[in-house]
């Protein structure tokens, strides 16, 4: 399971994250972050079940942190799309492939990474504002 | 053993049989070519991708006062003006003056296409019969008298694919190509691409109907680079921009490269014996092409591997030890919606085939330009020798070396010569104030270097990029044997333009 963190100026000086792998003992992975000292962006992978999941993104919600899941973040426009895949080769996660012509992107797999975003030719790909 | 007119009386009476270049080889590897000809009229072929040799003819008509237009903007976008008073050609990688490359001549004429309207701005010198020097207004395809789609280069049999083994990222016409061969971009749709399926232009010639753009459109000529001896075959092709739809004309921005234009393209080829036949069942494993390294900025590009259609079509590609995914810059989706539309069009008696006026060559080659004056290899203008230190020299040394020879920084190498690091007149200061006393701690050790047979466009292009202005020049044994720098370049670029 991924999820988007995100950071307001109050809790980029805390070790919120660092507390939270403490007390809950669950295993994260951090795919991205993107931090300063106003606010920053995450993307965590739980490593565990959702039971796991559930324990350590009630604890960075309690403190403050704003959580998603990570699902449905890269929009595509598929009236602009022209299903080319030349986002097909630069997914570092294999979240979109083409499968019988088609693009087909999985969600559940992109780490914000915005390199599709980036080099569509049509501007068809966006991600979720807010993000 | 067919003809063209007994084709179209088919077509007249709802009889012709019409398959698209996929269901082809299936078909002759059944019947055999000579049944395959008797039983089918018509191969349908499509391609959809970016196609940059094109743009549209546009006469605006005469304002009053009347102008004769010197130089012209379509929303930002700069269109040729160097015709008749208000005629005007967009071409598709034209960027705009305000969006850089977001928005360019590509875009435009998706707009126009869309029914969007395009605000104009036009400037002249004057003349005793057109007055008007400036001109400002806003028009819609409906609003101009010929809009003409007329691409000098359309349709290229094949494509080069790119890869780059750099170790940064290039951006490129073939698209973005990540560092260490990471990735393989390729185009063209292979074994449906109009041109594969009629390599000896029997039927394909100035004349011949097509689809162009959702309209019906027609071949011109050979296109420009025509090099059908090789495999890389292109046609010129122009239609009225008024009938086209922007489903299959779209603008298309390549990052940190420019614009273009997404063109779909199908030409119908009729299948008048059992040759043409066999010519329209070839296959993706029989189309082959060269992966190229773009790392290497020059005309000839070193050839990585040689693949087929179908290898690059997988998704992956083995180099090596090393697999890398494919990524298409074709849209095979849309390429089959043309196929289908055509076969369509045929079957509702609203599309014919044309006999071509005249054949297309079949002997023509692709030169390479004629250079007056060839550009300078940085070897050529390197000053040398260099002043270096080594490494384990003490910074007050390096110091005195910087003062003597007047110079704000200098290569430092190891005990064999190589290139280990450069060192700055600011990193001494700096590692002085912070009490660092050891060379190799306080030089920069991701040197940006150069080799003596680079030309100095390639160097200038570093220079710029790492915002620097000087690189050592360094041999295979990364041996220091000269340094450049920015001023050196900028006056040679000076002696050429003279």
């Amino acid at each position: 399971m991924k999820y988007v963190i995100k950071y307001s100026p109050e809790n980029t000086k805390e070790p919120v994250l660092a507390d939270a792998i403490l007390s809950t003992k669950v295993k994260v992975n951090i795919l991205t972050a993107r931090l300063d000292s106003e606010e920053g962006v995450m993307i965590l992978e739980v490593l565990g079940d959702s039971k796991d999941a559930r324990k350590i993104v009630s604890h960075l919600r309690k403190h403050g942190l704003l959580v998603e899941k990570l699902d449905g973040n890269v929009l595509k426009d598929d009236d602009c799309c022209v299903d080319c895949g030349l986002c097909v080769g630069v997914c570092p996660t294999d979240a979109i492939i083409m499968h019988d012509k088609l693009m087909e992107l999985d969600n559940r797999k992109c780490i914000l990474c915005r390199a599709c975003v980036e080099v569509c030719p049509v501007k068809a790909l966006s991600i979720r504002e807010g993000i | 053993m067919k003809s063209i007119a007994e084709i179209n009386e088919k077509i007249r009476r709802g009889e012709a049989v019409i398959v698209r270049a996929d269901e082809m080889p299936e078909i002759v590897s059944k019947k055999g070519p000579e049944k395959a000809a008797e039983k089918v009229d018509v191969v349908t072929t499509g391609t959809f991708g970016a196609m940059c040799s094109s743009g549209a003819f546009l006469n605006l008509g005469h304002s009053d006062p009347p102008i004769k237009i010197q130089k012209a903007w379509l929303n930002d976008v700069e269109a040729y003006a160097g015709l008749a008073a208000v005629d005007l050609y967009v071409g598709a990688t034209e960027l705009s003056t305000e969006k850089g490359m977001d928005y360019g001549g590509g875009h435009v004429i998706e707009d126009l296409v869309a029914g969007r309207s395009v605000d104009v701005k036009a400037k002249s010198y004057g003349t005793d019969c057109y007055p008007a020097k400036y001109l400002e207004t806003t028009i819609t395809l409906d609003d101009v008298n010929q809009a003409m789609l007329f691409n000098p280069r359309n349709n290229y049999q094949r494509y080069n694919a790119a890869a780059n083994t750099s170790e940064r990222t290039l951006y490129t016409y073939m698209g973005t190509l990540l560092p260490n061969m990471r990735n393989i971009n390729y185009a063209g749709t292979g074994e449906i691409s109009p041109l594969n399926n009629d390599p000896e232009y029997l039927t394909i010639g100035t004349g011949t109907r097509i689809f162009l753009g959702g309209a019906q459109g027609y071949v011109i000529s050979e296109g420009t680079q025509h090099s059908p001896k090789t495999g890389f075959g292109t046609i010129a092709v122009s239609g009225d921009l008024k009938e086209m739809s922007a489903k299959y004309l779209r603008g298309v921005s390549m990052k940190q490269y420019g614009t273009s234009l997404l063109v779909g393209i199908g030409v119908p080829i009729p299948v008048l014996n059992p040759k043409i036949a066999k010519c329209t069942a070839i296959q993706n494993p029989d189309i082959r092409t060269n992966i190229l390294d773009y790392s290497v900025p020059r005309r000839t590009r070193p050839v990585l591997k040689n693949v087929s259609y179908d290898e690059l079509i997988s998704g992956k590609v083995s180099i090596g030890d090393k697999t890398v995914k494919t990524a298409s810059m074709s849209s095979f989706r849309i390429s089959y919606e043309i196929m289908e539309k055509m076969r369509e069009w045929m079957e509702a008696k609203e599309f014919y085939l044309t006999e071509p006026v005249r054949r297309l060559p079949r002997d023509t080659v692709f030169n390479p330009m004629r250079q007056k004056k060839k550009s300078t290899t940085v070897g050529k203008l390197m000053s040398k020798p260099v002043i270096t230190v080594n490494v384990k020299s003490k910074l007050n040394a390096v110091s005195l070396v910087l003062v003597e020879n007047n110079i704000d920084q200098v290569p430092v190498i190891d005990d064999d010569g190589r290139l280990v690091g450069i060192v700055t007149a600011w990193d001494i200061t700096k590692a002085t104030a912070e009490n660092r006393r050891k060379l190799s701690e306080v030089m920069t050790s991701n040197v940006i270097m150069s080799k003596e047979g680079e030309f100095i466009d390639e160097v200038s292009r570093r220079l710029e990029k790492h915002k620097i202005n000087s690189t050592p020049i360094v041999d295979d044994e990364r041996r220091v044997i000269g340094i450049i720098t920015l001023s050196d370049i900028n006056k040679a670029y000076r002696g050429l333009n003279k």
